[in-house]
């Protein structure tokens, strides 16, 4: 079978086909990498975590403020009290 | 020193004896990777990834099975895997040939171009590559590694029948395929 001879042929060839001689030092290398890799990630995520707890104490904090509606209301200025503000509004000037 | 001792070793912190795995193993990975891919650098990279892949799960290897049919599944996986990211690589491929630019298909990376002719060879490559992946597979680890079919069966996860099956059909699609290369 004609077919069957290329085919081989082919498949002889590649199977004769060397890798590279530095190919296992380049694994060893990798494998080297993807574990320090895996330590290196902690650090990262103890910061994470702690900018999280921060953030949730500020909100938790700000929340317990509550100003008192009189006391409130004793920061708010009303323009009209203001005084000589006549002088200078459009509205009653005459 | 046996498979299992190795593995032993290893998970116990001994990493000189992954090494030794990797001397083991290395040159049947690369070739059916070779099969899948027909590029050294292509298959030097799924080597790669395959022994990375081994190494990450090693402490997950439960024994159900042989280590090798194991490491055999990963690289058939990681290989198709390849295939299917670099379906667009590929097509860039085309494109440059038709521009005339230098392509890995050159004559200068596949001897096989020189023995059977350029041509020749990327049509019998693209007969082989356009099997379906579970024939492809079944006969790349039959004619690339000269793999009983029993151990293909164990591989694929199914009969041995069903490996018979898939080697028939593989070679009536690829006698179809090539048929008019007879002669030439």
């Amino acid at each position: 079978m004609k077919t069957q001879e290329l085919l081989d042929k082919l498949i002889d060839a590649e199977k004769n086909i060397v890798p590279d001689s530095e190919l296992k030092k380049k694994i060893l290398t990798e494998t080297t990498e993807q574990q320090h890799k895996h330590y290196v990630l902690w650090p990262k995520l103890a910061i994470a975590a702690s900018i999280a707890i921060v953030f949730m104490l500020g909100v938790k904090l700000g929340g317990k403020f509550n100003v008192h509606e009189a006391a409130y209301s004793s920061i708010v200025i009303d323009d009209n009290k203001i005084e000589n503000l006549d002088f200078y509004s459009d509205a009653v000037y005459e | 020193m046996q498979d299992s001792e190795l593995i032993e070793n290893i998970l116990n912190g001994k990493t000189q004896y992954f090494e030794v795995l990797i001397d083991k193993y290395q040159p049947a990975v690369f070739l059916t990777a070779i099969g899948f891919v027909h590029v050294k650098e292509d298959a030097e990279d799924i080597v790669q990834e395959v022994f990375v892949k081994v190494y990450q799960s090693l402490a997950g290897f439960k024994g159900d099975a042989s280590f090798s049919t194991w490491l055999y599944r990963i690289t058939v996986n990681v290989s198709l895997n390849h295939l299917n990211r670099n379906k667009f690589r590929l097509l860039i491929g085309f494109t440059d040939n038709l521009l005339h630019h230098e392509n890995r298909y050159s004559e200068d990376l596949n001897p096989a171009d020189e023995i059977i002719g350029n041509e020749n060879a990327r049509i019998i490559r693209k007969a082989i590559d356009s099997l379906p992946d579970k024939q492809r597979t079944a006969f790349v680890l039959s004619k690339y590694e000269d793999m009983p079919q029993k151990q293909i069966a164990e591989i694929l996860q199914v009969t041995e029948g069903a490996v018979e099956q898939l080697l028939q059909r593989a070679k009536q699609s690829l006698q179809k395929k090539l048929k008019h290369l007879v002669g030439k």
